[in-house]
This record gives structure tokens, C-alpha cells and sequence, in this order.
């Protein structure tokens, strides 16, 4: 196992390196820069050169790049060329917002999830059943921007029991306004359930109808036990790696929620960075992004592996 | 939203809802605050007045600092800081008089610090969006003649230049500022709190020339989603929302609890034909797409009938607008004779546009539609918002574009003479122009130069490729019982101005 | 039950289907002919979009391109992904996960507005696009479901009989993990529905003019309250394919596990 581990860290840190090199790159590829960002519609060629003097946008790119690279072990993300505050600042104060956000939604998302799930997986084709999957199935498809200004309207407009928007409220500092977070955390909630629900529902009803559930049930094992110990663990294994996309979509920032609801978190913070070509903040954010992303592949995997033990099928 | 209070749920939950809405923390229980809500997205925060861009910068900047003056709703000044004023007779030499003001931390206002904030707006390294307006100064001979006196000298006559006092991002900071973490303005109101991309809090200030403002603290929200700000609005959260679309504007009229402003002119909803390069550099084509165009379909669908109808010319409702030139018609025979006449039949071009503005979209999608009738095959073309008004400087041949309010003559010396580089969008170049705009800075008696502009501006009209199809509505809104706000255009004095502003 | 769900299951597929099959056909005209966000009159019977365009008629011929689009991204996505998925059961599949990790930590975002910047803007390299994002997720659950020590047994039992590798992976592997992909396939239904409108606004795949259902609804965003039958009826149209097919898959599926 701890081998095992160390070489997946030594894989995350090439992973690592690719992404930065690869974000730069698709970042520089883009038209337009920070200094005509910034300016805005009417700047004069003058401005818009003075600004990307003063910006060192004039260095070449590797040159730049390579600084960042330099900053990087020192924990230093550099500094945003659009606010002038050093990213890794920028960056912490959209992730507290971002991961209180995912944290509420999960402790809601993972119980509820297995509940439908495995409730709905063990009594598959019940009234239960075609009704619950109905239903996440709809949350699910209905416009994320809809299903969040239909409970604004309804909730803060209409009853006035919820707060419509953050407005300006941000970071760990929502934690003392709960009430802030109910509207966003449910139309997360929604969002996310299906895919995850519908996974351990699949996953719990092809182990239970598999040969060896059968087997174990002919033993005369309690039903109770070939659930626990027999069914679950075999069908959890697929909702596993979804509950890390879950999670990793989550924790990437959750762009229409951050909007309708005036939350400034990692999404809306990326989309702008990428917007006003902010290489340093852009490559902040991607890097963190991949963090989680590789970090949470890994714990998928270990919880896999823990489900399954051995690694590779003979073959 | 529109959600009525005659509800069946009313009744019962009535006792419930008012209840809760001040456990919401909402505007209504702040006291003396009054709560702005402004789009922030993708702005340089910063409180430096001078490189201000965006429109909550420019708010910030209208409550921490005052210019020398303001611009009235038809773009003409009033007197601010500066009392007043006189040129000489050639128009090169101005005499500035400052009333008494005092700055934040009590020092006065004096000539030294107007001269201090326009040389630091002049210089290239500030990168200031206003400083082509004192391009023409020359410093070396400019002087403080007293404390409050101050002498402006010009390298080239411009019986307009009080316009450039008044320009956005030409606030008066005092002599000697470099650092605008906490700064000290001489405005209605002084810095409290603000960092980049958070709420910022201003406090009264008491010794403003004035008198001092009506809200004891003033706080700018930044919510950049639109539909994110009527709900704020709406729910009470927030007492003034800035920058309200069409829709919106619709759904407000309808709500008790909001009160839409409309300011009408305040953007130039335009489509730029590049003059300088084919297809359009065939004056033909150019009027062919003119004559072409239903300006009347695209006020009624593009703008929901929001705005003013366009024709060709910036500035409808302005000081030296010319409102006497006929309004130019659709006229699918001439535009498709013409279009023949240039061999230009059948002809295809790509229609740059973005989400940069909420209008271009669906004004692209109706040109190329209103052009297909007359033979021309026309694509919009997406580009992507944040650099699309540089994007479209120099590339593709047609191009949406918007002007905010500003002077007539302001416009027409940035935007259209020959010397005004890449912000001329449509590469119009004509010696005549130039000529009569600059006669025109040089005159001093007001009526001949109101007839050399309106001159200009009938050339420019035909032939610089500015297709003006409309002006949108600027529209913000007020919580019910907000007293002390009017429809005001974009960066004219009233707007966006909250000294006098009770939240009810 | 079963029939009533099969039922169900069925209309709710069949009227978006049957809607972008041969609603181009009964369509009327898509150009903007009226006053925006119009309330239902005899003349628009749903009513006008933001662009004064016939609601009717957009929803009838908003659905093919919007279909096509859709299966074509996920079909390209599961041919490419299961197998992929498979190999990367065996031997030096560790590689490939690897590298696929490394394509999911790419943000979408940037890719997407890179393909619209570079002039890559048309239907096919979007589709490509939008099936490369979402090949790393496929080929995760897919290879986990394969690895299920239920699967895992037969395998090796199948191994030890000397039953081809080509048996074992596809005639067996590919129909045990059949559940776990189609379910996948059925909820990243409605991501990729959404992605797609969404890379419409960054300037890709179709006009912005488009009358695709997820563009509608979209581009009719704030008439949500305004006109409901702009974004409402595109949505319904979305959705109701998102959960009938949804529940076929079930359906399906409960064939092959039978109930308990």
C-alpha cells in the first residue's frame, strides 16, 4: 500500500507538471491580454502599451513562465495581474467560499444518495423506485439557472424566508449566515444527486441479482448480511469514482450557483481569470484544480482497491 | 419574480415573511447605510481615480473625489470644484477658479493639487483613460497663479476643453498622492474599508463644500450577475442596483417593491463598417447597408422598445446634436440597386459580436436577417466579451459597438478624426472633417461652432461606416421608499450619485 | 407496474424524439417577425422568444440538431471510452489512467475557448471536444465496474477454462459492465445537453441564432419569469428526454437482473 502510494505521488507530480505546462499554453494561445482587459473599450494604443510595460506582459512568455516556476516551491503563486494581490490570496479566498459550499452539499448528497440508492437498487422496478428515479432524474435536467431563480422567487421574493444573494458576504464568513447558504447548497444538492443516486442504484442491483449474491443467499445467509457485507461493496465501487467527480466538481467551483447567488468562489474567480487572460491567477486556480482532481483520483482509487483488493485482473 | 402579492400564500404567511425579512440582514435594518449593488466582473479594483475604466470605479471615484466639473444630462458642464472660468481670446489660455473645498483630512483644495492630478493623468506611465483630454496641456507653462486661481495654457486652441475637466477618471486628488490603498479625496464621502473584489464602505464626510451627504455610510455590493441583482434588490437586500437589462427593466415595472430608472440616450447602439477596407471601403456598399437596416425593428425587438431610434449619428439628445437631419429610412430598392450598382450582389461578410453587451446578440441575429432581404449574406460572429472591443479595433470588416454619453465634440475628436488611431473603429479618414472639427475647437462664438459641428457630423453621417441603429435606455433601479435618485445618462453628474440619496 | 413504467418511459422519450424527428418537417417560419417575449396569442400559440421568433416553431425544429449533437459526443465517448476502459483493466492500463487524469485536471473552460479562438468553431471538432472531456469520467467508472471482484471471479474462472482474451473482454466483460455504462450515458445525458448550449455562448458549434432547445433556453434566461414558455417549453422538451431515456435504461436493465 505505501508503495503503491508513493508511486502514485511521484505520477501526481508529472501529472502536475504537464497541467501547468499545458495551461500556460492554451492560456497564451488565446487572443487579447490583461492590459486590454483591464483598459476596456476606448483605450488608446498608447494605454494599452504602457499597461503591458507596467504588467511585464513585454517579457517573453518562457521567461515568465519560468519565474512562476521559480515561485513555486516558496509557495509563491505569484501575483494577479488584474488585482495586483498575490494569487495564492485571491485563490484561499474564493476556496472558502467554494468549500464550504461543497462540504454543506456533500453532507447532504452522500447519506441521501445511498438512501435512494440502495433503497431504491434493492427494490428496483417498486412504485419506489420508478418514482424516486423520476425524480433526481428531473432535478437533474432541469436548467441549473432556472431551478436556482425559481427558488429565489419562491423563497426569498414570494415568502421572504431566505435571503436572495450573498450580497457581499464571502469566504468562511458565510459559515455565520447559514441562511445564506440554504438556497445554493439545495440547488447543489439537486444537481448532484442524480448521477451519484443512480450509480449506487445500479451498482447494488447488479450485485444483488449477480451468481455469487445469489450463492451466498442459497447458504442461508442472513439477507441483512449479504447487503452489508456482500452486495455493497461490489456495487459500490462505480458510485465511488462518481462521488470523486462529484466532488471534484464541487470543489472546481459551481459557475451558475456562484453567479445567481452573488457568491464569489473558485469558479467565478477561474472564469475571470481566464476572461482577463490573468496568466498567474489561471495558473493558480488550474494547478489547484488539479490538485484536488489527482488527489481525489487517488483516494478513489484506494477506496477501490480497499473494495477490491488486488489490483489487476489476470489476464 | 413577478410573483404577486395577492397570492394565495399571502395571507397566512404574511406574519412570517415580515418577520424574517429582517432576520435576512437586509438593507432595511441598517440604519443610515445605504447598499449600492454594482457589477464588478473583471475589473483592475482599484480606488486610483485616474485609471478608473468601469462603472463601479467611476461610482467609487464620484464619492470619494470631485472634478472641476460635472456634466449635465445633455453632456454640458456645470460648475463643481471649479466656480469658475474664462478662456482668452484665441481659446489657448484658460483662468480657473476654484471655490473653497477642503480635502478628507482638512488641508484645502488648491491649484497645485488640479495641476498635481491633471500632469499625473497626462502621463503616459498613470495609463489613463483621459489622458488624450489633456494631451493638448502644456504643463511647462500652466502655473498655480494663487491658491485658488489656476491658469491652464493650451498648445492648441479648444474652446471645448471644460468638457475634458468633467471626463470620466479626471478627479482632483491632492498634490503629492501615490498610493491609493486608503485615499484621501476631497468627495462626499471618505474611505472606510475596500478590498479588490469585496464590498466597499465609505463614511460621510462632514466638511464636503456641499453640505454634507444624506446617508451616513455608503456601501458598493459587488454582484455581477444580473438577475443576481434584482433578487438583492427585490428581497430588500440592496437599496440601488446599477446596470438593468431590457428584460428586467420589464419585470420591474411591474413590482411594487422596485422602482426602475430609465435614462433615455444613454448608450449608442451602433454597428461599425471598417471604410478602410473592402467590402466597405465602396461607398455603395456602405449606403447600400445603411438604407438596408430597419432601425424601427431593431428598437422594437433588440432593445424591447427600451431606447430612442438611431440615425447614423452619436449623441441623440446632446448639446450640439444636429436633431434636424431627417431620420434615415429602410429602403430595400435603393440599398439592392446600389448594391448592384457596386457589383456587390449576393455579396458575404462576417458580423463580429459578443455577449459583451446584452443588446449585440440579438441585433446581429435581426441585421443579418434585415440584410438577407436585400441580397447580402451576413454570419454574426461570436467573439469572446472581455477582449472583444479590442478584438474588433483591427480585425473583420463589420463590428458591433456602444458609446456611453459623453460631449458631442468629445466623441467626434476620439472617435472619428483621422488622427484617433485604432478608437476609430470604422478606419474613417477624411481631410474635411478633420478641417471642420477643428475650425470648430477654434471658435469661439458658440452658435458658428454648433454649425461647423453640425457640418462635420452631416460628412461623418454618410460616409465614416458608423451604422447608429438605436440608443438603449440606461436603466438602474430603486428600492421602494429611496428617495433622492433620478434617471440620470452614464457619466453625467447625476448618475450614479449618492450623496443626496435617502434610503427610506 | 412494469408496463406502466415502460409506459412512461416511452412518452417521455418519444415526444422529444418524435419532436426533433419531424418537427422541422411542420415548423413555421424562424425568423424574427414579432415584438419580443410576446404572451400566447392565436397567432403565436406559445408565444414570442426574446428575438420576437415563434416559440412553436422553434421548439419544433430545435430538437435534431440538438439530438444529433448530443449522441453523436456521447456515442464517441463510450466507443472510444469502454474500450479504453477495458484495456486499461489489464496490464499498463495504469498508463493510460494516468493520462487520463491528466486530461480531466484540464479545465474544460480553457479548451473550449482555445477550439473557438483557434477558428475551429464548426458542429464536428466541438463534438470531438466535448467527448474528450468527458472520456477520463467514462473510462474511470467503467474500468472500476469491471473490476468488481463479482466480475473479477468469472474472469478469472473464464481464464483458467482458456477461454479467449477477446471472450473474456468483450463477450463477457463488455456485457457485465452494460449497467454501470448505461446509467452513466443516460445522467451525462444532461451535461452534455447543457455543455453544448454553453459552448454556443463561447462562440461554438452552431449560429448564436440557433433554435436549439438548450440554446433557447439559454439565450431566453432572463424571460424566465417574462415570457415561461421560452425557457419552459424548450426545457420540458430537455428534460422529458433526459428522464425518459433515464428510465428506459432502467428498464433495460431490470431485464437483464430481474427483480427480487
Amino acid at each position: 500500500m505505501a508503495r503503491f502510494a508513493l508511486r502514485r505521488l511521484v505520477v501526481a507530480a508529472c501529472q502536475l507538471a504537464a497541467v501547468a505546462v499545458t495551461v500556460f499554453a492554451l492560456t497564451s494561445v488565446l487572443p487579447g491580454d490583461t492590459a486590454v482587459v483591464v483598459l476596456g473599450e476606448h483605450a488608446t494604443d498608447e494605454q494599452v502599451a504602457a499597461l503591458r510595460e507596467r504588467l511585464r506582459l513585454d517579457v517573453p512568455p518562457w521567461q515568465r513562465f519560468a519565474e512562476w516556476l521559480a515561485g513555486l516551491p516558496r509557495g509563491d503563486l505569484g501575483t494577479s495581474l488584474l488585482t495586483g494581490t498575490a494569487v495564492s490570496d485571491e485563490i484561499s479566498r474564493g476556496f472558502a467560499t467554494t468549500a464550504l459550499l461543497a462540504l454543506l452539499a456533500l453532507a447532504v448528497v452522500i447519506p441521501l444518495a445511498l438512501a435512494i440508492g440502495v433503497g431504491t437498487g434493492l427494490r428496483r422496478g417498486s412504485a419506489l423506485d420508478r418514482g424516486l428515479n423520476g425524480v433526481v432524474v428531473m432535478l437533474d435536467s432541469i436548467p441549473e439557472f432556472a431551478l436556482a431563480l425559481v427558488l429565489v422567487a419562491l423563497f426569498s421574493l414570494h415568502l421572504g424566508w431566505l435571503p436572495a444573494t450573498a450580497a457581499g458576504a464571502s469566504g468562511w464568513s458565510l459559515a455565520a449566515e447559514p441562511a445564506v447558504l440554504v438556497l445554493p447548497v439545495g440547488v447543489l444538492v439537486c444537481k448532484q444527486l442524480c448521477a451519484l443516486a443512480r450509480q449506487v442504484r445500479v451498482g447494488v442491483a447488479e450485485a444483488d441479482s449477480a451468481e455469487y449474491a445469489m450463492h451466498v443467499r442459497l447458504h442461508g445467509l442472513p439477507e441483512r448480511a449479504v447487503v452489508l457485507r456482500h452486495v455493497l461493496p461490489n456495487g459500490l465501487a462505480p458510485a465511488v469514482q462518481q462521488l470523486a467527480r462529484a466532488v471534484d466538481g464541487l470543489l472546481g467551483g459551481v459557475v451558475v450557483v456562484e453567479a445567481v447567488f452573488a457568491l464569489p468562489g473558485m469558479g467565478s474567480g477561474f472564469v475571470g481569470a481566464v476572461m482577463a487572460r490573468d496568466l498567474p491567477a489561471v495558473q493558480g486556480y488550474a494547478l489547484v484544480f488539479a490538485i484536488t482532481t489527482i488527489v481525489l483520483n487517488l483516494l478513489a482509487d484506494l477506496a477501490s482497491r480497499r473494495l477490491v483488493p488486488q489490483r489487476e485482473v489476470v489476464a | 419574480m413577478r410573483l404577486d402579492r395577492r397570492s394565495l400564500f399571502r395571507g397566512a404567511l404574511a406574519a412570517l415573511a415580515v418577520s424574517s425579512a429582517s432576520a435576512c440582514g437586509g438593507a432595511s435594518g441598517s440604519g443610515g447605510r445605504l447598499r449600492v449593488a454594482f457589477p464588478t466582473a473583471g475589473a483592475k479594483e482599484t480606488l486610483d481615480p485616474h485609471t478608473s475604466s468601469l462603472f463601479v470605479d467611476q461610482a467609487r471615484a464620484k464619492a470619494l473625489f470631485d472634478t472641476l466639473v460635472g456634466y449635465a444630462d445633455d453632456m454640458s458642464v456645470v460648475p463643481r470644484l471649479a466656480e469658475s472660468w474664462e478662456p482668452d481670446a484665441t481659446g489657448t489660455r484658460w483662468l480657473v477658479r476654484l471655490r473653497q473645498a477642503r480635502f478628507h483630512d482638512n488641508r484645502p483644495v488648491t491649484a497645485d493639487d488640479v495641476l498635481y492630478s491633471y500632469r499625473r493623468i497626462a502621463d503616459p506611465a498613470t495609463a489613463s483613460p483621459a489622458r488624450r483630454q489633456f494631451a493638448a496641456v502644456d504643463f511647462a507653462a500652466s502655473r498655480a497663479r494663487s491658491a485658488t486661481e489656476l491658469e491652464l495654457v493650451l498648445r492648441a486652441p479648444d474652446f471645448e476643453f471644460p468638457s475634458a475637466w468633467g471626463a470620466p477618471a479626471t478627479e482632483i486628488i491632492p498634490a503629492g498622492t501615490g498610493d491609493f490603498a486608503a485615499p484621501v479625496g476631497s468627495g462626499p464621502f471618505r474611505f472606510s474599508s475596500f478590498q479588490p473584489g469585496r464590498p466597499a464602505v465609505f463614511a460621510r464626510f462632514d466638511g464636503h463644500w456641499s453640505g454634507a451627504a444624506t446617508p451616513a455610510e455608503l456601501e458598493f455590493v459587488p454582484i455581477n450577475d444580473e438577475s443576481a441583482r434584482v433578487a438583492a434588490l427585490m428581497s430588500g437586500q440592496v437599496h440601488y442596483i446599477h446596470d438593468v437589462s431590457a428584460n428586467s427593466a420589464s419585470l420591474l415595472r411591474g413590482d411594487n417593491r422596485a422602482r426602475l430608472l430609465a435614462a433615455p440616450h444613454g448608450t449608442m447602439q451602433a454597428v461599425a463598417l471598417k471604410v478602410d477596407r473592402p467590402p466597405f471601403d465602396d461607398p455603395r456598399v456602405v449606403r447600400a447597408v445603411l438604407s438596408g437596416v430597419d432601425r424601427q425593428a431593431l428598437l422594437d425587438i433588440a432593445l424591447s422598445g427600451h431606447g430612442r431610434l438611431g440615425n447614423d449619428l452619436f449623441g441623440k439628445g446632446l448639446k450640439y446634436y444636429p436633431e434636424d437631419f431627417p431620420q434615415r429610412q429602410r429602403d430595400p430598392g435603393l440599398a439592392r440597386s446600389l448594391l448592384r450598382e457596386a457589383g456587390a450582389d449576393g455579396m458575404e461578410f462576417e458580423l463580429l459580436t459578443s455577449a459583451a453587451d446584452p443588446y449585440f446578440e440579438p441585433a446581429a441575429t435581426l441585421i443579418s436577417q434585415q440584410l438577407g432581404d436585400i441580397g447580402l449574406r451576413v454570419s454574426p460572429r461570436v467573439g469572446p466579451s472581455e477582449t472583444y472591443f479590442s478584438d474588433i479595433k483591427n480585425n473583420g470588416v463589420a463590428a458591433h459597438t456602444r458609446t456611453a454619453t459623453l460631449p458631442v465634440p468629445t466623441f467626434l475628436a476620439q472617435r472619428m478624426r483621422g488622427d484617433a488611431g485604432s478608437n476609430n473603429y470604422t478606419g474613417y479618414r477624411s481631410a474635411e472633417f478633420d478641417a471642420l472639427a477643428t475650425r470648430a475647437a477654434s471658435t469661439a462664438d458658440e452658435a458658428e461652432r454648433t454649425r461647423l459641428l453640425a457640418d462635420a457630423q452631416r460628412l461623418a453621417r454618410d460616409s465614416s461606416g458608423l451604422l447608429v441603429w438605436g440608443f438603449s435606455d440606461w436603466n438602474v433601479a430603486v428600492a421602494d421608499g429611496v428617495t433622492g435618485v433620478r434617471p440620470a445618462p452614464p457619466n453625467s453628474l447625476d448618475w450614479a450619485r449618492f450623496d443626496r440619496v435617502s434610503p427610506g | 407496474m412494469r408496463r406502466l413504467s415502460l409506459l412512461a418511459g416511452s412518452v417521455l422519450l418519444g415526444v422529444p424524439a418524435l419532436t426533433a424527428l419531424f418537427g422541422p418537417l411542420l415548423a413555421g417560419p424562424l425568423r424574427s417577425q414579432a415584438r419580443p417575449l410576446l404572451s400566447p396569442s392565436p397567432g403565436f400559440p406559445l408565444g414570442t422568444d426574446v428575438l420576437g421568433r415563434d416559440v412553436l416553431a422553434l421548439a419544433l425544429s430545435g430538437g435534431a440538431s440538438l439530438v444529433a449533437l448530443a449522441g453523436l459526443s456521447l456515442a464517441l465517448a463510450y466507443l472510444v471510452g469502454v474500450p479504453l476502459a477495458l484495456l486499461a483493466t489489464g496490464r499498463g492500463g495504469g498508463f493510460l489512467l494516468r493520462f487520463l487524469d491528466f486530461v480531466l485536471a484540464l479545465p474544460g473552460l480553457l479548451v473550449l475557448l482555445v477550439l473557438a479562438a483557434s477558428g475551429w468553431r464548426g458542429a464536428v471538432p466541438l463534438t470531438a471536444a466535448i467527448a474528450v472531456l468527458q472520456l477520463p469520467a467514462v473510462v474511470r467508472i467503467v474500468r472500476t465496474a469491471a473490476l468488481a471482484p463479482g466480475c473479477r471471479a468469472a474472469v478469472e474462472a473464464m481464464t483458467m477454462q482458456g477461454e479467449t482474451w477477446w471472450r473474456i473482454r468483450v463477450g463477457y466483460l463488455g456485457r457485465a459492465v452494460l449497467g454501470p455504462v448505461l446509467v452513466d450515458a443516460g445522467t451525462r445525458l444532461g451535461l452534455v445537453l447543457y455543455l453544448l448550449a454553453s459552448a454556443n455562448f463561447l462562440g461554438l458549434g452552431q449560429a448564436p441564432s440557433a433554435s436549439d432547445w438548450a440554446v433557447l433556453v439559454e439565450r431566453n434566461k432572463q424571460a424566465l419569469f417574462l415570457q415561461p414558455f421560452a425557457v419552459l417549453v424548450p426545457a420540458l422538451l430537455l428534460v422529458s428526454l433526459c428522464v425518459g431515456t433515464n428510465l428506459l435504461v432502467d428498464q433495460a436493465l431490470a431485464r437483464r437482473n430481474g427483480n427480487p
